[in-house]
């Protein structure tokens, strides 16, 4: 009797043991040979898929084995592959949120779930911060105040220190659109207050919205400004077209716009647009990429983690080469 | 001969929920196969959730198009539910749901009055409606996403019951069988399908136009309301973007379940089944790792094998069925020998 009880007492001891295992093995395993879902948005927009490559080519290099999940900057959807992640059991997860707020109550899951989570490009509200790992990603409201810093410089070498400007801005109510203005705005009033903003409409990161919204300020303002703020170097392209519709010669202008992406890229090499601030979606992907093996490996990561943002004129536009696929 | 053509429509009504039903069965099995991971308790739980959004608002934009007419603002109007459930919600997001509910109700009296009385095509009307609802959704929340810290909320809804389901997959299940029960057991059910079928015959044997409008606009609106209000309460997020392609899911649902754009035909059942079958179809996508326009692709496809394929198999059970009975017919009427 005695003996038969300790047979059983010692099966279910390795019983325990064998299912403690795997587990204490999950939560120090190595980078190597992990599984990683990536959940990230659609690639039919080019920084995304830059990303996504970078992101893929750093993981390799890690040895991490990684499966991808898109969806069309659907919140809703994300939230149901956030589900389906965490039936496969993943190693970690990486999200780009297709909406920071509305990301929260998956993050949330995630956490309960025990899974390691880094979040990248889009940064949810800070006192979610428990929710998340590592996040890594653009710091827009640096984004904007190195932008800001470029058009004061832009303004200086035409011997203004004081003018006014128009600016436009991506989808209204983003955290890009919100924080880029944010850290625009208030540099502008630190260092330059002499320089004014008259008006602002959103561009929507699209190039043919931006050309329009362009074309009412010019209307409005045309010959009161000497500059241009854009939240992105497309939409730049947008308002070059339209001050050239309403003959406005765009050199005349200070244009400064955000990303470094093609089409900032060669305003810059024509002489076009002043500046740009780069951010780079190979970073982007190859910091989340770091931060997602470091925190397999058991090292230590930051909670947050940007990106740099340096400001590129004509003479620093070959930074951007790789950026740009060059 | 009334009761057996009513008798050999019921079963070919049978036989075509048979065969989505297979069909659903068919891409279950399919996808099981491409990705281990497809069939356990998270990812079923997933698929449910989707239901819970994609069933509710199929299941009021069916109801339209069985009674002859077509709700576009069906989109919409889960936009405008979310963003008036958190503007007004606040701790209490029952009270918010309430009103976005009843702002939802009042919308599909109004789509109805119009539809019915002014005898504008409710395809007409409902443009109108969807894009007084979009600006609506624009100016409530002054152009930006409107959220709340109460995740609570959000995780009642849609904490796991039974492992797959949630409050918000039972609440939608709750839907359809009260959907079923009045298409089944009520004389309004059978006025909306009469409705849809022949308006005139219908109008002059009796059926009460005027109310089976009502009832399937203000349901359509109702549940679009409903399920817009939940979804954001989950989300913790509204926005005026929410919902942009749900109204061309949900017709693509329904069709694919069975109801026909000409109205008269179709039920819950068929309905959930296609609302699973376009489900499951994207769940299956994305644990593939497809892409936006993979998924788009696919659900195109479904859709154009769901109509042709209907409509030859119904013409062939017909045809299978006329013959069998001419023989029948013929056997019995031969001379004894």
């Amino acid at each position: 009797m005695s003996k038969s009880l300790n047979a059983l007492l010692a099966t279910a001891a390795f019983a325990v043991a064998a299912m403690a295992g795997p587990l204490a093995t999950t939560a120090s395993a190595a980078a190597e040979g992990s599984k990683v879902i990536l959940l990230t948005v659609t690639d039919e927009c080019s920084y995304c898929a830059l990303h996504k490559k970078a992101f893929l080519e750093e993981a390799a290099k890690h040895g991490l084995e990684v499966e991808v999940k898109i969806n069309n900057f659907d919140p809703a959807e994300q939230a149901n592959q956030v589900d389906q992640a965490l039936g496969e059991r993943p190693d970690a997860l990486v999200v780009w949120p297709a909406d920071a707020n509305a990301i929260v109550p998956s993050l949330r899951k995630i956490k309960t779930a025990g899974v390691p989570l880094v979040v990248t490009n889009s940064l949810p509200d800070q006192k979610y911060s428990k929710f998340w790992d590592a996040f890594t990603g653009p710091d827009d409201i640096g984004n904007g105040s190195t932008s800001a810093e470029a058009l004061i410089e832009g303004f200086k070498e035409r011997g203004l220190d004081e003018g006014n400007i128009f600016v436009l801005v991506g989808p209204l109510g983003t955290p890009p659109q919100i924080q880029r203005l944010e850290g625009f705005t208030k540099t502008l009033e630190e260092k330059a207050p002499g320089i004014k903003i008259l008006g602002t409409q959103p561009g929507n990161w699209d190039q043919t919205q931006s050309t329009d919204a362009a074309a009412s300020l010019f209307t409005q303002f045309g010959d009161k400004v000497q500059g241009v703020y854009a939240e992105a170097d497309n939409m730049l392209a947008g308002v070059i077209v339209a001050a050239q519709r309403a003959g406005i010669d765009p050199k005349s202008l200070v244009l400064v716009g955000h990303n470094c992406s093609i089409e900032g890229v060669t305003a810059l090499e024509n002489g076009t647009q002043y500046a740009t601030v780069l951010q780079s979606p190979i970073d982007d992907g190859i910091y989340a990429a770091q931060a997602v093996a470091n925190l397999l490996d058991g090292k230590e990561v930051e909670n947050i983690t940007y990106l740099p943002h340096p400001m590129i004129k004509q003479a620093q536009v070959k930074d951007c080469y790789p950026a740009v696929g060059k | 001969m009334t009761s057996r053509k009513n008798g050999l429509m019921r079963r070919l009504g049978g036989a075509s929920l048979l065969v989505r039903a297979g069909l659903l069965v068919v891409i279950l099995g399919v996808f099981s196969v491409l990705s281990p991971n497809f069939i356990n308790g998270y990812n079923v739980y997933a698929l449910m959730q989707t239901f819970a959004l994609l069933g509710m608002v199929t299941l009021g934009l069916s109801l339209t198009m069985i009674a002859g007419e077509f709700d576009l603002s069906v989109g919409s109007m889960v936009a405008v539910a979310g963003l008036i459930t958190l503007k007004l919600g606040g701790s209490s997001m029952i009270v918010g749901t309430l009103c976005a509910v009843g702002f939802g109700v009042i919308v599909g009296l109004v789509n109805a009055a119009i539809s019915s009385w002014l005898r504008v095509s409710s395809l007409v009307v409902t443009v109108g409606t969807m894009m007084t609802l979009s600006g609506l959704a624009y100016w409530i929340g002054g152009g930006q996403v409107v959220s709340t810290d109460n995740i609570d909320a959000g995780m009642f809804l849609d904490d796991p019951i039974l492992g797959i389901f949630s409050a918000r997959s039972l609440l939608a299940f709750a839907a359809f069988a009260a959907v079923f029960c009045l298409m089944r057991f009520t004389r309004g059910g059978r006025d909306i399908v009469a409705t849809g079928s022949r308006r005139q015959v219908a109008a002059a044997a009796g059926a009460r136009l005027g109310i089976s409008l009502a009832i399937v606009f203000v349901i359509s609106a109702g549940l679009s309301a409903l399920a817009g209000s939940l979804i954001a309460i989950s989300l913790t997020t509204a926005s005026p973007e929410l919902g942009a392609n749900l109204m061309l899911q949900a017709a693509s649902a329904a069709i694919i379940g069975g109801v026909a754009l000409s109205g008269g035909v179709g039920g819950p059942i068929g309905v959930m089944i296609g609302v699973f079958i376009l489900a499951t179809l994207n769940n299956g996508l994305s644990a593939m790792g497809a892409n936006a326009s993979a998924v788009l692709f696919a659900n195109g496809l479904v859709l154009l094998a769901v109509v042709i394929l209907d409509g030859r198999l119904a013409r062939a059970l017909l045809e299978r069925l006329r013959e069998h009975r001419a023989r029948q017919h013929l056997a019995a009427a031969a001379p004894a020998h």
